[in-house]
């Protein structure tokens, strides 16, 4: 019996080293080595499948973490604020549910909601006012640049009722030349 | 039968003469719709509801990227609005490092008015920018659909 | 970029990375293992892909920097066979890192082997991939695979015995 289980992980092991075993059959190499009563002639594998084991991922992240390379994409880093703000501002509209029913239960911002790196979050009630703001801003850049792009229409109107006016007034000045003339002309 | 030819002649007339407005747009609103599942694009949707029929009277979107991660989205809305403008009842471009560029448009589809604004975030061009928005990117497109839109007198 | 994307934008590169490879080492197996290499470290930095112009020219500055740093180990260890002394090549990175290594024992266990071991291994036993999987994103035969993660354990194993 014993023979035999060693023959399957002596099969195991040689394939191991031939890189031909699967992940499953890896564990199971794991498995057996991490036995307490391991025979002679397989104990001085025991500290190469530990470190094939997890020996490797923590060297890794020993790596990773002392590089510091890993930054955050800021915009990783919004949705996780974003998505944690959320969170524990859901949480605190659910505690403080029994107030709420005081209130006026509408929310006129009811299916608003951000997208970042394509995943969806809807905008919780209590960032209403924010959402307020956001509307009126954008509102007003629009306004401020339908009114910035009329003013040159608008002074090219100005400079053509300045003219008119000033034709007008030249016009009256003739006519008040004219008449002095006459008046002049009888003496 | 013959009823039932003249509601469908009548629906197609009504039809018809909506066929402009409903074309209206519909690039600009296509990409902006894109733009929901593309990475790196921060977009934001609002709505403002009315109290008493629960109907949105207002649509603000507001899609952000930086054309270093979306090189080719500025130009994917440019297009768009290119072809978008013969719909367009007001029109308005500006020259940017000798590009004509469009900046803000503004349709009548259906009873929505509809305006859109393109701007470069790094110009400043002199009003206050969301400050949670400017830093993830250059290039901020904003839609505003109003509905049931009456007059100049919506203006916020 | 996940893994169906990398392997529709990024393996499809292989017929330029090894043909580049070709023109700098003479062996095929050499050309294999850098092009194997190449893209493991291409699939590794696959979120920042997006961000490069072009990937196929980064993937080809990638290749061609491996099969020059093949070539510099190639002399130092021509010059270590024959037997003269280990006379530092000053531009020779590879020799001043060795003899450190053998004084200091500081370095874990991966850093000793190849690069191309090194990520064959974190494929396989951090990531959890099979040769199957590692295969189809380097684009080479399982048994291409195989052979590298075959060295790459024969490696730390005597290792591991040495210590």
């Amino acid at each position: 019996m014993k023979s035999d289980e060693y023959t399957y992980i002596e099969n195991l092991l040689e394939r191991f080293f031939e890189g031909e075993t699967s992940n499953v059959e890896e564990q199971e190499l794991y498995a057996f080595f991490a036995r307490p009563d391991l025979p002679e002639h397989l104990k001085p594998y025991k500290p190469v499948f530990g470190y094939f084991e997890t020996g490797i991922a923590r060297e890794v992240e020993e790596e990773n973490s002392s590089k510091q390379v890993r930054k955050v994409p800021f915009y990783k880093k919004w949705l996780w604020i974003g998505t944690a703000v959320a969170a524990s501002l859901l949480l605190f509209l659910f505690l403080n549910k029994e107030d709420r029913k005081q209130e006026d239960d509408f929310n006129p911002y009811a299916g608003s909601y951000i997208i970042r790196n394509g995943v969806k979050t809807e905008i919780p009630e209590n960032v209403a006012k924010d959402l307020d703001k956001m509307i009126r801003q954008a509102e007003k850049s629009h306004y401020e640049k339908e009114r910035m792009a009329l003013q040159p229409v608008q002074q090219h109107r100005q400079t053509l009722h300045d003219i008119k006016m000033k034709e007008q007034e030249a016009k009256q000045i003739e006519s008040d030349i004219e008449m002095l003339e006459e008046r002049y002309k009888d003496k | 039968m013959k009823t039932r030819n003249l509601i469908l002649t009548a629906v197609l007339l009504i039809a018809g003469s909506w066929a402009g407005d409903l074309l209206a747009q519909t690039n600009l609103n296509a990409l902006m719709k894109k733009c929901e599942s593309k990475d790196k694009v921060n977009v934001e949707v609002i709505y403002d509801k009315d109290r008493k029929t629960k109907k949105p009277v207002k649509e603000v979107i507001t899609i952000t990227f930086s054309t270093k991660d979306n090189p080719k989205l500025l130009d994917e809305f440019i297009n768009a609005f290119q072809k978008d403008k013969e719909a367009a009842y007001k029109v308005i471009e500006s020259k940017q490092n000798g590009r004509v560029l469009p900046s803000f448009y503004r349709f009548s589809s259906g009873t929505s008015d509809i305006s859109y604004s393109l701007d470069d975030l790094n110009l400043k061009p002199g009003y206050k920018d969301n400050e949670y928005l400017l830093r993830n990117g250059n290039i901020r497109v904003t839609k505003i659909e109003r509905f049931e839109f009456k007059e100049e007198s919506e203006w916020g | 970029m996940e893994q169906e994307q990398f392997k529709i934008e990024v393996v499809p590169l292989r017929g330029k990375l090894s043909g580049c490879a070709r023109r700098l080492l003479d062996d095929p197996e050499d050309v294999e293992d850098i092009v194997q290499e190449v893209f493991l470290k291409l699939w590794y930095i696959r979120e920042e892909l997006e961000r490069y112009d072009s990937v196929e020219a980064l993937a080809v500055q990638i290749t061609k920097h491996l099969c020059l740093n093949r070539l510099r180990s190639f002399q130092y260890r021509q010059e270590k066979l024959s037997d003269s002394a280990i006379i530092t090549a000053d531009d020779n990175p590879y020799v001043s890192l060795e003899q450190k290594d053998s004084v200091s024992h500081v370095m874990s266990i991966m850093e000793q082997l190849p690069g191309l071991q090194q990520t064959i291994l974190r494929m396989k036993h951090v990531d959890g991939f099979e040769v199957k999987e590692i295969a189809e994103l380097t684009g080479s035969t399982p048994e291409a695979v195989r052979v590298n993660l075959s060295r790459a354990r024969k490696r730390v194993k005597e290792l591991f015995l040495k210590m």
